[in-house]
């Protein structure tokens, strides 16, 4: 055997179904978003069934900008941290996911801030989209941190490796995912006029 | 073992580290055009909102653009049948 050859690992020699589930783990995580995204295409159509297109005067606006791009630069966080253990650097891992949380855990306290001071009730149309809508991904975004942390709990404890990170890949997809439904409910709430 | 294995077993570990790390600043780069885009892309569009009324085509095609993205370089949906990432040994 040439160095060459020892360097590159036969993976899964006993267990020849093993190597398929990275491709079977991921087929089912993304088969999952698949379903989480009917839920959400379901309500964003029936904010606009229930209220039309209007929104009111006097929506905080600015803060739907801040929330958005405090979950946008949480996206890119998550990003560098999943990089930073594909390539066995724990510390920026550790940084990276912990800033992650810490900007999830910040949206969550700015729709709560917007719950708390909206000039409209639940009882309105818009309301009603408006609070289910905010409500049902704000849940998301707190389950997305608890994952996360879970997620670093289990790195802190050294289950993760840079050729085995399953659980960290499948945490920050899931926050990933949970960015790309805000991408849509941002203007859907805030921003579309017709 | 011997010597002329060893400096080839060295210099293998050493092209392998390298090739590691060009590939990580790589994916670093792409993480920074990716924040620049999607804060970018959510300033423009917030500015498009406040100034033009009938805005549905352009915030439809940011927010596809913006969720596109995400989705091929953050979530690496074009590696959803062979990826390389988080693989299980």
């Amino acid at each position: 055997m040439t160095v060459h050859e020892a360097a590159i690992p036969v993976p899964h020699a006993a267990h020849p179904e093993e190597a398929n589930r990275p491709q079977m783990n991921r087929l089912g995580l993304w088969l999952f978003f698949l379903s989480e995204t009917f839920l959400f295409a379901a309500l964003a159509s029936a904010r606009f069934y229930l209220a039309g297109a209007d929104r009111p005067e006097h929506l905080n606006q600015a803060l739907g900008l801040g929330i958005t791009s405090i979950l946008l630069l949480s996206s890119f966080f998550a990003y560098r941290a999943e990089v930073a253990m594909a390539h066995g650097r724990r510390r920026e891992f550790f940084k990276f996911i912990l800033g992650t949380i810490f900007l999830g855990v910040l949206f969550a306290g700015g729709v709560a801030y917007e719950w708390a001071t909206a000039e409209f009730s639940a009882s309105e149309p818009y309301g009603t989209a408006f609070f289910t809508m905010t409500g049902l991904h704000a849940s998301h975004v707190i389950s997305g941190v608890a994952i996360l942390a879970l997620v670093t709990l289990h790195a802190a404890k050294g289950h993760f490796s840079p050729d085995s990170y399953w659980g960290v890949e499948a945490g920050i997809k899931y926050w990933h995912f949970v960015d790309v439904v805000w991408v849509f409910f941002y203007p859907i709430l805030y921003l579309i006029s017709i | 073992m011997d010597d002329k294995e060893r400096i080839e077993l060295i210099d293998l570990a050493e092209r392998h580290w390298r090739h590691q790390e060009e590939e990580r600043k790589e994916e670093v780069g792409i993480g920074w055009w990716m924040a620049t885009f999607l804060v970018v892309g959510t300033i423009v569009e917030y500015v498009i909102a406040i100034s033009v009324d009938w805005n549905l085509p352009i915030m439809v095609f940011i927010n596809i653009a913006e969720a596109a993205a995400i989705m091929i370089y953050f979530m690496h949906l074009p590696k959803i049948f062979g990826g390389h990432t988080g693989e299980e040994d």
